[in-house]
């Protein structure tokens, strides 16, 4: 029978047969659909809320430490440090009935801050949590006791355990403060370099799991976090505290009334072969540790009475970094850059002479030298050595507009200069384009006024005037080091452009030296020093409220520039703010300890006792620089 | 959908045949079935990779490890869907017995040390270097389709009690052998040659009673078995359990995916709870990813799948053909319901796949290859006779 193919079809019987185990397959389906929906809906709250739990006992995140901010010496101007978070495993405690005694007595012995009742509550209140923090950011030295105690053989401390965590920490408080910059919770800097190489002092979170293998084993695995970064920066601590110190004195010296010295103090501090920026300081500053702390500007009552906005309007203020942020008229500092545009142009030949009958008319003002007298008949560097205005217009009449706004171009006016630092100010807006100068603008802006530029903005070109023509772009990092120290990238200086010749260049130098020598900068002459500089008395706006920015931008040695220094007072808190003396004298001070400290040596050639001649100084009279006059 | 789609094949077959004004019998295929088998396979390769990319990434360092691997497996099942589709399922009929003792024959061979390779502890591979299968996915093909041929050539004395068991016994050297190393897939086989059977049989109490005797035998064997009481533990005190482990996770992950669930990748279970989820488990990570929607919507993909097979056992050509697509039918609405089960822990922990979407290369090639064969009967349908459905 087997060998006689027969074709045999599905019966009514079998297919019936089908059918029945159809539906038995769909009542299985259903009722497991049923199961489903059961677990969720009797158990899915509970569920879910054990797959938190669990994830966060269970896989532990393993912090990476934030790189530190290093000065140029690898001094350590921020750093992280790790705390520890007290956790409590009330679990696996309250299951050791005899080790809830033990552990709570170490707990108690070892921090002191903790209450004996916060422990019992927690065991009590959630006998099934296992994460239970007790106490936060304890220091590892505390932990260390506690760890000690737990090692010891017949211990029967359980259920504790120690959650590492970073915190930023800046051991020179409020140095250098907007320039470094701070944190929040998070990692996320604020401000300055905290802020601008974010990304880079940044690491990654390592992760520790627990996982069941195949064979139900349960194993753990570390991933290991990646440390952040650290940034060598171009500042130099001691030039940047001598610059401090300096600050504060001179502010606390001016301070009366209850008013600060001055609304801003700000130094720049620059190397001009390379753009490094030695020292960025300002004053007011604030305790990179607290800097939501007010109390170093207003009394505690008034603080009080501001309003969330205003107060963080008053931070905001006092976080930026005036160097970068703030843009203001420059005044006399300027007249160096007028006078290299002459003579680079060569629409001044360097022969010319001027006559400055103590003040010019331009555009309803009568614009004053600081001698009311005039400075009489002047050759260029005269006039820079007087620094005097009427000369200063004639050159910016003789040089033109268009020469005028191409160097200043050059200089870098009007441009972001790029400064590794956040927060830079646009000043685009903020001079003259071909169109819209005129002749008063051109007359004004040939002496520093009418224009705004930021500290950074000028110094850097400054820089280029000096060092023969070089313009490097400025910058605060000079190396970053990966997290084992080793060098990541070094960041060699940036050669940016030529603005003018050597040889202008140093004519320059030559004017400024003897400005500094027998001019209106004399106030500003470290003794045994050869310094070239410039002094600055701009009025501010509006004009004829007394209201003045003084400053001095010099450097040394007078032939081959080591350093450069700029200081600005904006609005010393005295009788008569425009006195440039106030910023001489400031640079002064702070030249004479950094000189000596960058172990550059007295070059001056002793001349003997000869009495110094005192020409002038640019210190203006009651009546300013502007005063209206009626056309 | 499935009507008006068939009703449009055959409009247009109908046209063709006119057209042509040839004789020969109007071909059917099932274009619904094709279309849900690659509908589950492409949702088990994302289901996969899903699940197994992070713990991949963290042992391997090749996140997409598993899922190029089953990939590979897909394509070549693909491959073999192709040839056994175009392969007259017929021959099968003759070729029974060899396919039958071949699989045997591997079985035995995996048992033998130092030929079956062993992984994670159980010997249940055999080959040669990256390409190894399991012998027990292919006994469960070569019995169903072995059953199918005894029971269709004697289906009227099928109906006799002794030929039942006699059949069943013939199925046993094969089930020994597998259950030796997998006794989950053994116990696979065994219900497959009881499904063909059932269905070509007019009884049903017997089974039942069988099934029931079967049952008690079986609780016994495990209690006394300490392995597998250590699973029944886990099954009734997931909580408390040493082994409840896996299961207790599992319903963790399906209790909290909610009603759409996490979202796609959005898993925490898979993170290292639940062990090796790409496997057994998956269906909990489908739960939590997709939700109570997502878990339904496979399920009524595998319904609409069995539903086909129903169509075409009851519409082919001869009993054979219908009775391998039973054996089908069995194998795959056994292994949904058994993983599903486990998964919610209605059922102790059996270690058995979910077809098409569980990783496994040989289950996922051998249950394409199945695939092949009901389509190839599929194609034996005479569209005239179609009515009859």
């Amino acid at each position: 029978m087997a060998k006689v193919r027969v074709t045999y079809r599905l019966t009514k019987s079998m297919r019936k047969k089908i059918i029945v185990t159809l539906g038995m397959i769909a009542f299985a389906l259903l009722f497991l659909i049923g199961r489903i929906v059961y677990i969720q809906v009797v158990k899915g709250d509970a569920y879910k809320k054990i797959v938190l739990d669990q994830n966060e006992y269970d896989s532990q995140t393993i912090p990476y430490k934030r790189g530190d901010i290093l000065d140029r010496n690898k001094t350590i101007l921020a750093t992280s440090t790790d705390v520890y978070n007290v956790i409590l495993d009330c679990k696996v405690l309250n299951a050791k009935e005899e080790s809830i005694q033990p552990t709570r007595q170490a707990l108690l012995d070892c921090f002191n801050e903790l209450k004996e009742e916060d422990i019992n509550k927690a065991l009590k209140d959630t006998p099934d949590s296992q994460y239970c923090v007790l106490l936060k950011k304890v220091s590892y030295k505390e932990t260390k006791a506690f760890r000690d105690l737990q090692e010891k053989d017949n211990s029967k401390i359980a259920g504790i355990w120690f959650e590492k965590e970073y915190e930023r920490y800046y051991p020179y408080e409020d140095l250098a403060a907007a320039t470094i910059g701070f944190t929040t919770s998070g990692n996320q800097g604020i401000n300055g370099l905290e802020n601008y190489y974010n990304s880079t002092l940044n690491g990654t979170n390592g992760r520790k799991y627990g996982y069941l293998d195949s064979d139900d084993d349960y194993m753990k695995t570390t991933i290991e976090a990646k440390d952040g970064k650290s940034l060598v920066s171009t500042i130099d601590m001691t030039i940047q505290s001598i610059v401090e110190k300096k600050v504060k004195a001179f502010n606390k010296k001016n301070s009366r009334k209850g008013k600060l010295g001055s609304k801003h103090t700000s130094v720049v501090v620059m190397d001009p072969n390379s753009g490094e920026v030695l020292s960025m300081a300002q004053y007011p500053s604030y305790d990179l540790n607290n800097p939501r702390d007010l109390t170093g500007l207003y009394s505690e009552s008034a603080i009080e009475k501001m309003s969330d906005k205003k107060k963080l309007a008053a931070l905001n203020e006092l976080w930026n970094n005036y160097a970068i942020t703030e843009t203001y008229e420059p005044g006399s500092t300027a007249k160096p850059f007028t006078v290299a545009c002459g003579l680079d142009s060569g629409k001044l030949k360097g022969d010319e002479t001027y006559y400055c009958n103590g003040y010019q008319k331009v555009g309803g003002y009568k614009i004053h030298c600081a001698n009311h007298n005039g400075h009489g008949l002047e050759t260029i560097e005269k006039a820079l050595n007087n620094s005097c205005n009427d000369a200063l217009m004639q050159m910016g009449a003789q040089i033109g507009k268009s020469t005028f706004i191409k160097y200043q171009s050059i200089f870098g006016f009007g441009k972001k200069t790029g400064i590794d630092l956040t927060g830079e100010s646009r000043t685009d807006s903020l001079i003259y384009t071909k169109e819209t100068m005129d002749a008063t603008a051109l007359a004004t802006n040939a002496f520093g006024q009418n224009f705004n530029t930021t500290m950074i903005q000028l110094g850097s070109g400054f820089c280029s005037l000096i060092n023969g023509g070089n313009y490097y772009q400025p910058h605060m990092v000079k190396e970053i080091l990966n997290p084992d120290g080793s060098t990541y990238e070094t960041v060699e200086p940036t050669l940016v452009k030529q603005t003018i010749s050597k040889e202008t260049s140093s004519y320059i130098r030559k004017y400024l030296y003897t400005t500094v020598n027998e001019g209106t900068a004399q106030s500003a002459k470290v003794e045994g020093y050869t310094m070239g500089g410039k002094t600055g008395t701009a009025e501010k706006l509006p004009r004829g409220n007394g209201k003045y920015l003084v400053s001095f931008i010099g450097f040394a040695p007078a032939a081959n520039p080591k350093v450069m220094i700029y200081v600005i007072i904006d609005e010393p808190n005295v009788a008569n703010q425009a006195q440039s003396s106030l910023a001489t004298g400031l640079a002064k001070e702070i030249m004479t300890d950094v000189l000596p400290y960058m172990n550059i040596y007295p070059d001056e050639k002793k001349k003997g006792a000869t009495p110094k001649i005192i020409t002038g100084t640019e210190d203006y009279t009651e009546g300013g620089i502007f005063e209206k006059v009626d056309n | 959908m499935d009507q008006a789609q068939r009703a449009e094949v055959s409009s247009t077959r109908k046209l063709k045949k006119k057209k042509r004004g040839a004789d020969r019998p109007v071909v059917f295929f099932d274009f619904s079935l094709l279309f849900v088998i690659l509908f589950l396979l492409v949702f088990g390769l994302i289901m996969i990779y899903s699940t197994s990319f992070y713990l991949a990434d963290l042992k391997l360092g090749k996140p997409d490890y598993y899922f190029k691997k089953q990939a590979i497996s897909c394509a070549i099942g693909l491959v073999g869907m192709f040839v056994t589709a175009n392969f007259d399922y017929h021959r099968y009929d003759k070729l029974s017995g060899y396919i039958y003792w071949i699989a045997f024959a591997m079985c035995v061979l995996v048992c033998i040390p130092g030929i079956g390779i062993e992984f994670n502890g159980s010997r249940r591979w055999l080959g040669y270097g990256p390409l190894t299968f399991q012998p027990s996915e292919i006994a469960k093909i070569a019995c169903l389709i072995f059953v199918a041929s005894v029971v269709c050539k004697m289906p009227k004395k099928i109906n006799n009690f002794s030929k039942v068991v006699r059949t069943i016994g013939m199925v046993f050297p094969i089930f020994g052998m597998v259950a030796y190393t997998n006794l989950s897939n053994a116990l696979i086989i065994m219900i497959i040659s009881v499904f063909i059977i059932f269905t070509a049989s007019k009884k049903y109490i017997q089974f039942f009673a069988a099934a029931g005797v079967i049952g008690v035998a079986g609780a016994i064997l495990i209690m006394v078995e300490s392995y597998r009481a250590e699973r029944i533990d886990a099954w009734l005190h997931p909580e408390t359990a040493t082994k409840g482990f896996q299961v207790l996770q599992s319903l963790y992950a399906v209790g909290s995916g909610g009603l759409f669930g996490k979202g796609l990748g959005q898993s925490v279970q898979k993170l290292g709870y639940v062990p090796e989820a790409q496997n057994d488990m998956i269906f909990s990570i489908i739960c939590e990813e997709l939700g109570l929607f997502g878990a339904i919507a496979v399920i009524l993909l595998f319904v609409l799948m069995i539903w086909r097979f129903v169509v075409i056992a009851n519409n082919a050509q001869d009993l054979f053909g219908s009775l391998l697509v039973v054996g089908v039918m069995g194998h795959i609405a056994t292994q949904v319901i058994l993983n599903i089960a486990v998964v919610t822990n209605t059922i102790p922990n059996t270690g058995v796949s979910l077809p098409f979407i569980s990783y496994g290369g040989t289950s996922v090639i051998f249950l394409l290859a199945e695939m092949g064969i009901v389509l190839n009967v599929s194609k034996g349908i005479q569209l005239e006779d179609k009515d009859e459905a």
